[in-house]
């Protein structure tokens, strides 16, 4: 495939980049000239802690080798929960740290995985998608949405979704809630992997029959405009049109 | 739309507990038969309702100060409840009462073990509050005096999330009647909406634990009846979250609980996502 990868994020305002929560991989810009890729974004949970550790060990490990199923999900997801509590853990903690950690935490997880039909001269393929709460992947094809996973409609957007922990116990309500997703690309498709707060803006404006999507391309079509998709980002929450959240967007323009 | 500004660090909103220590507060918990007093019973709900809140605002970096948290206790005197390093305060930063605990216990919980049972841990216990059981209850001053510190607050923090006063007691105040006194607090407030005043009643009586009701019909006596009056309703959004967990609420719900805990209050205030299943 010859397609153009982007990343964008920005932190919730009146935060340090420290505190930003969410996660994505891998972390380039620019050609993909490949058959075969990966990318993944997750948004750790505001109300657990080290939860942006939790959600980079997730993007990272499924770039590395996605998941292609519930089972390995399972095992993968037990394996890094272990690791996290090692890295957590290594310095002494006070008690409420330590109670944090007991709980565990908690993160989205949104992976694709992108390969090239050998037939087609790499004009077209398939796609494959796993989703564990609400980070959302919108595909365009001719100005419009073909795909919206897993979240169709902006009112199913709530402040508490069920979310991947590194605490195996809490996953156990998990696991019927994860969802699996197969599609086709075509040469000048777009592919978009939002967090929820863009998400949600991204499906109301659809909704009032505007074409959101635009707004994002104009950015992936520059070089050097990150401050202004800053910019962009912080004029949308002082309007109250997006909550005030991290926001991350990843971009494959076909 | 009320009780939705972003509580923040750059935007903090305020809780007030209010602990009845009461010479009545020495009478045992729920019926008598309990080797628990009242007194054993508030100092626990304060000490959890603190530890909750600190867990809350508990991240990597630290404990950030999305709330000031004040404590008056009220029987012999009315005045501060903090002892130590936050007693010269009237309302104290969520990071500094973090690391201000009198001491810490250790304690046993049951937890899921995730094949279906439960298993002992061991688990951090901070205490802040021992029991004091002394005096009469002059819930009407302190009160007053929680209402003097929100006043406070609001003139510096005029858009805040509105501040919570959470008042623990058995109920039988001692100077007067409460309800002017907890009318004059709600009509106080931010850009945002109206002080929440919250109950919780700590009965000598065997009754069932009554949680959030919507009316008074079932409460077991006349001091819970006016405890309950004197309660704000619960906002939307808590409505929506204790829903969410299953409990019983409706529009006309308020915060009040009997012979219950209200921890879960802690659980509902919005400060970022929370799990779904976080529990």
């Amino acid at each position: 495939m010859n397609a153009k990868f982007n990343h964008f994020y920005s932190q919730k305002s009146g935060n340090d980049i420290k505190d930003y929560e969410d996660a994505y991989s891998p972390k380039i810009d620019g050609s993909i000239n490949t058959s075969y890729f990966c990318c993944a974004i997750a948004d750790g949970a505001a109300e657990s802690s080290f939860a942006s550790d939790w959600a980079k060990m997730l993007t990272r490990s499924f770039v590395k080798e996605p998941y292609k199923d519930l089972e390995t999900l399972k095992i993968k997801s037990d394996t890094l929960g272990q690791r996290w509590r090692k890295v957590v853990q290594r310095r002494p903690l006070p008690w409420f740290a330590e109670e944090k950690v007991q709980f565990g935490a908690f993160a989205t997880l949104l992976g694709l995985e992108i390969s090239s039909s050998l037939n087609s001269h790499h004009s077209s393929g398939e796609w494959s998608a796993i989703a564990i709460g609400d980070s959302c992947l919108f595909q365009i094809r001719n100005s419009e949405i073909i795909t919206a996973f897993p979240v169709a409609t902006s009112d199913e957007f709530n402040n508490s979704p069920i979310l991947l922990s590194s605490n195996s116990v809490k996953n156990i309500s998990v696991w019927d809630k994860v969802l699996l997703k197969k599609g086709n690309w075509e040469t000048g498709d777009t592919i978009f992997l939002m967090t929820d707060a863009i998400a949600n803006w991204f499906l109301s404006q659809h909704e009032q029959n505007e074409h959101p999507w635009e707004n994002i391309i104009g950015f992936t079509e520059n070089d050097g405009t990150k401050y202004s998709f800053e910019y962009w980002i912080n004029s949308l929450r002082s309007n109250s049109q997006i909550k005030n959240d991290d926001v991350t967007i990843l971009s494959i323009k076909f | 739309m009320s009780y939705q500004a972003e509580i923040s660090r750059a935007n903090p909103s305020c809780f007030i507990f209010l602990i009845d220590q009461s010479g009545s507060m020495s009478d045992s918990f729920g019926g008598g038969e309990s080797a628990k007093r009242k007194a054993d019973s508030v100092a626990d709900a304060i000490n959890r309702l603190i530890q909750n809140l600190v867990i809350k605002c508990a991240k990597s970096d630290g404990v950030r100060d999305f709330y000031n948290v004040g404590v008056i206790g009220y029987g012999v005197t009315v005045g501060t409840g903090f002892s130590g390093a936050l007693a010269g305060s009237s309302l104290s930063p969520i990071s500094l009462i973090a690391n201000s605990p009198l001491r810490i216990e250790e304690r046993t919980k049951k937890v899921d073990d995730g094949a279906g049972g439960l298993i002992d841990q061991t688990i951090k216990f901070p205490i802040w509050f021992d029991p004091i059981a002394n005096g009469g209850t002059p819930m009407c001053q302190a009160l007053s005096e929680a209402k003097n510190i929100v006043q406070e607050w609001l003139s510096q923090h005029p858009s805040c999330f509105p501040p919570i006063v959470i008042n623990i007691t058995d109920g039988e105040a001692t100077d007067g009647n409460p309800m002017e006194s907890a009318n004059a607090i709600k009509s106080l407030g931010s850009s945002d909406g109206n002080v929440l005043l919250f109950n919780v009643h700590l009965s000598a009586q065997k009754s069932s634990p009554i949680e959030f009701p919507d009316n008074e019909n079932n409460l077991p006596d006349e001091f819970a009846k006016l405890l309950f009056q004197m309660s704000s309703n619960l906002p939307t959004h808590i409505q929506n979250a204790a829903k969410q967990e299953g409990y019983q609420v409706s529009e006309a719900s308020r915060g009040f609980v009997f012979n219950a805990d209200i921890v879960s209050v802690i659980r509902f205030l919005d400060i970022g996502t929370r799990p779904s299943n976080l529990r």
